[in-house]
Formats: C-alpha cells, sequence, structure tokens
C-alpha cells in the first residue's frame, strides 16, 4: 500500500514515513510540484497538509493538490492536515473531497486508526 | 434532522443528549467534545444542525472556537445553536439560536422545534459581528509560528 505525504517541514516528514514505513511503502513531497508528479507515479492514499509554505502564511498548495488529485486521480482517498484549527478550513478541504481533516500535533494511534478504516473499505 | 452536539465536556453532552431524547422527531445525534475536534471526518458536513459551546477551553485559556463552528454552519446554510452560560447580550435579537445552561428542557426543545421548522437561518453581518464582540476570545499561541510538537521522536 502506497502512501504519498506531503508536507513542506523535513521534521514531520521524517517523523510520519518513520511511524508508517513497516505498513506502507511512504513516499514524501515537500510542494506542490513534488506531491503532483508523485501521484502521477500511482499512490493508494494520500494524507497532505494544507499549508504547503512556512514564508506564506495564505499559502493553501495543500488544498490545491487535493483539488488536482480528485479531478485526476479521484480514486485515491485523502486525508488532510493543517497546523490551524479555522473550521472554515476543513469544511473546504471536505468539500473538496478530503476524507477526514486532522489538527496538528497529529496523534499517531488515530491516524493509524483511520488509515486502517480508509485502506480496508477500498480493499 | 442529524444533530451534531460539540461541547467542552462528556457530562455536558450527555446531560444535553437526554434532553434531546426528547426532542421528538426522526433524530440522528453526533456528540462531540472539543478535543475530538482534533478529527474532523467528512460525516460532519452531513449533519443539519449544529448545537455548541460558543467558547472552547483550553489548558490556558479559552477561546470561540465554538463560534466559528457555529458560524461555518450557518455560512454552509445549516441551522445552528450556540451554548453558553453568561449573561445574555440583549443587543442579539434572534433568541432561537442561543441556548443557556443551565436551562430548562422545554426552552430547548421548542427552540429546536422552531428551528426545525425554519428554512433557513440568516446572520446579518451586524448580527456576526454583535456575536463575535460577545464571544470575543481567540487567543492564539504562538500564531506567528507553526507548533511542530513532538509527536514521534
Amino acid at each position: 500500500m502506497k502512501i504519498l505525504i506531503v508536507d513542506d517541514i523535513e521534521e514531520y516528514l521524517r517523523s510520519l514515513e518513520n511511524s508508517l514505513k513497516d505498513e506502507y511503502s511512504v513516499f514524501k513531497a515537500k510542494s506542490l510540484k513534488e506531491a503532483k508528479s508523485a501521484a502521477s507515479e500511482g499512490i493508494d492514499i494520500a494524507l497532505v497538509d494544507i499549508r504547503l509554505s512556512e514564508e506564506d502564511k495564505h499559502n493553501r498548495d495543500g488544498l490545491v493538490f487535493l483539488e488536482w488529485l480528485k479531478m485526476n486521480h479521484p480514486e485515491v482517498p485523502a486525508i488532510m492536515m493543517s497546523a490551524y484549527q479555522e473550521f472554515d478550513l476543513a469544511v473546504e478541504a471536505l468539500n473538496l473531497g478530503a476524507l477526514y481533516f486532522l489538527k496538528k500535533p497529529i496523534n499517531l494511534m488515530e491516524l493509524k486508526g483511520i488509515l486502517k478504516t480508509v485502506t480496508d473499505k477500498n480493499k | 434532522m442529524r444533530k451534531l452536539l460539540v461541547t467542552n465536556s462528556a457530562e455536558l453532552n450527555a446531560s444535553l443528549l437526554r434532553y434531546l431524547r426528547f426532542c421528538g422527531g426522526n433524530n440522528v445525534e453526533i456528540s462531540r467534545t472539543f478535543a475530538d475536534m482534533f478529527t474532523i471526518p467528512r460525516e460532519i458536513l452531513e449533519m443539519d444542525l449544529v448545537i455548541v459551546e460558543a467558547y472552547r477551553i483550553l489548558e490556558k485559556s479559552i477561546d470561540d472556537y465554538g463560534l466559528d463552528i457555529f458560524l461555518s454552519f450557518i455560512r454552509m446554510g445549516k441551522k445552528g445553536m450556540l451554548i453558553y452560560n453568561q449573561i445574555q447580550d440583549s443587543r442579539f435579537k434572534i433568541e432561537g439560536l442561543l441556548f443557556r445552561v443551565p436551562g430548562e428542557m422545554n426552552e430547548l426543545s421548542g427552540k429546536l422545534v422552531k428551528l426545525g421548522l425554519e428554512e433557513k437561518v440568516q446572520l446579518s453581518e451586524e448580527d456576526v459581528k454583535l456575536l463575535k464582540t460577545w464571544f470575543p476570545f481567540r487567543v492564539v499561541k504562538n500564531h506567528h509560528k507553526r507548533q511542530h510538537e513532538d509527536f514521534n521522536r
């Protein structure tokens, strides 16, 4: 099962990779461009941060990627994450087709439970 | 009507759910605490009405995340009721959207029945401004910088 993790923070990517690599083949992307390219290679699930630039507080590239993913690979389930808890952000992500919106810091047990539910459904 | 209940405590949820059981109709209720709202599933969008505490109580502060959720639901064309526990701001006239705790079961069920009958809840810009003045708390820790708490090191 291939999972793509999209986050601009290397530290986060590494931590998530370490936690998930025993159960999934983990692919990582730090930008919208890298994410599109990785997804085009074929993935089973995407875990995507909404903001993909620390410097730009208006950055919503994660949502742009989600929209692209749903257009080009609608079968791939997406879980969105954000360090910010504006409810409107969650609504926007869910409306664009995400299955879940997770607030950072991620609870790993919860994430693994969600991933299991999603992958079991897609089997 | 599918109702989402969000408060600060499982105890308050349990009490309100007991109230809601007597409100009649073919109801589906999901109850969450704010702590559960770290994970927001898609089913949230299928809810018709949110009953939410205006304040979220955090470890060292309070904020108005509940008001955020309420206003988002209204923007989505759904219905909402704010739960609060202080003196009502009398300038806010749409009284059916508010429920002060502790309250009477009859009052809550009456308001919910009325809300259910209304086609759409609309708030003017003035109403929203007033609500934000009434529930002004917005404490964002390290807002200039994202927090990257250790979760797996």
